[in-house]
């Protein structure tokens, strides 16, 4: 009965509700039973059988496509799908991974300008200015926002694999230069 | 960046191919199979002005940061030159004049792993989808927009062209009775469209209307004031080639056309 109320409330909503506006909702219902429900539900909505999935996302849950099936969901929408270039996800990764960053960082570690990669995903909503630094200027710091967990379905910040999991190969760590402490992540 | 005819096809895909002067020098590192600890600084600097040196022969400008890296290798090079002064064996940290270099491109190297560990996750419409009120269509895109937009030509081309399906439908009407349009219950027409439907196709804008020139006139008039008074804007859509489409910019596009001050010509 539960289930059947939960499965109608996430197909209605249009963005991943969280765990309290569930309760809200389901003000009635014991939080530990609407808690079973929720896992139980997760697992039956999962694995290659299911065109639909529920996940964890940005905090909430939502119902999501199955991404085996994406290109035949594709031919529903008269549209391409989202493409972010290489310069995007670069910078994408370094504001997730640094925030809060003022784009004279981000400038510093790619190496080039990216102003305008920086203004398209502003423009896109998976980043935003979250302050201004203490600095002559006060240039603007930068973080993702929950568009962008929502985005590559992320739960929370801590679902993405840390930094120092894509270390350069460091079998090969020369002592030449003491270098190790790179392998740890800069704190 | 300029490209001159007669760039060979190869060399004009590597270019683009790199995001950045770090981007290309750990290409070099990583197609020379050299220890990004122990770069033969020498080879690698050689290596990239000469691919400098290739794009300017071909007119690609080159940008200052690209520069910037190669006069860097360069005072690397002649560093590595200089005797370097007697230290104790286990002193070293710092002594070598490449080590900056090598923490920047590890770092530049991560972020680059994260970004290709990014873009395989299951991307919102892109792999996966939601259950919401408004398709993919609507949400911005990076990359090239699927709507453009439009301009005065591209406005009278989609006139000319509703005027030839109009004739070859045998509903033009030739004028024998001109009927009284004006330009502002013209434009409350189109606003009234719009109040309902924030994006139309441009044909929409004649829907069940007699087609004439002075319809034709009007709607034209129409359309350019109301893009001049930034209540609509016009776009081209490239997905379905010559699609002109009218979208409204103010919401309350209704009441904002009544409270027009307009000089009544009739056409």
């Amino acid at each position: 009965m539960i289930r059947a109320q939960l499965e109608a409330v996430f197909f209605a909503a249009d963005e991943p509700l969280s765990r309290e506006s569930l309760h809200k909702i389901f003000d009635t219902v014991d939080h530990e039973v609407l808690e079973r429900t929720i896992s139980q539900m997760k697992l039956d909505f999962s694995g290659s059988e299911r065109g639909v999935h529920l996940i964890e996302v940005a905090g909430g849950l939502q119902l999501r496509t199955n991404p085996d099936f994406k290109d035949v969901v594709l031919r529903l929408f008269d549209a391409k799908p989202v493409k972010l270039s290489r310069a995007a996800l670069e910078t994408l990764a370094i504001v997730a991974y640094r925030q809060p960053v003022t784009r004279a960082s981000i400038d510093e570690i790619r190496g080039v300008d990216s102003a305008g990669v920086v203004k398209k995903l502003s423009e896109l909503e998976l980043i935003a200015v979250v302050g201004k630094m203490d600095d002559i200027g006060r240039p603007n710091l930068y973080g993702t926002t929950p568009r962008f967990l929502e985005f590559f379905g992320l739960s929370a910040l801590t679902d993405l694999p840390t930094l120092d999991e894509f270390n350069v190969d460091f079998e090969i760590l020369g002592d030449i230069f003491g270098i190790e402490e790179l392998a740890q992540e800069e704190e | 960046m300029t490209q001159s005819a007669n760039t060979p096809p190869e060399l004009r895909v590597r270019l683009q191919a790199f995001e950045g002067p770090l981007d290309l020098l750990l290409e070099l590192i990583k197609k020379h199979e050299v220890d990004i600890f122990d770069i033969p600084i020498s080879m690698i600097t050689d290596e990239y002005l000469r691919f400098i040196q290739n794009a300017e022969s071909i007119d690609i400008e080159v940008g200052g940061e690209w520069l910037e890296l190669a006069a860097l290798l360069i005072f690397i090079k002649s560093r590595m030159l200089l005797p370097q002064p007697e230290v104790e064996a286990d002193d070293m940290e710092g002594e070598d004049p490449r080590e900056e270099l090598v923490q920047r491109l590890i770092e530049y190297q991560k972020y680059k792993l994260a970004a290709a560990s990014l873009d395989q996750r299951p991307m919102l419409e892109r792999d996966v989808f939601t259950h919401s009120e408004k398709g993919p269509e609507f949400t911005p895109m990076l990359g090239p927009a699927p709507l453009q937009e439009a301009s005065v030509s591209e406005l009278m081309e989609a006139l000319k062209r509703l005027i030839a399906r109009t004739k070859s439908d045998g509903k033009w009407v030739y004028e024998v009775n001109s009927q009284k349009l004006t330009l502002r219950s013209v434009i409350l027409d189109i606003a009234a469209l719009l109040a309902k439907n924030p994006r139309l196709e441009f044909e929409a804008l004649f829907e069940n209307k007699v087609i004439d020139r002075t319809r034709i006139i009007t709607t034209f008039l129409a359309l350019l004031e109301m893009t001049r008074l930034k209540m609509i804007k016009l776009f081209q859509s490239k997905l379905h080639g010559d699609q002109l489409w009218v979208e409204r910019c103010v919401v309350d596009i209704l009441e904002v056309s009544q409270e027009l001050e307009l000089k009544e010509a009739e056409v």
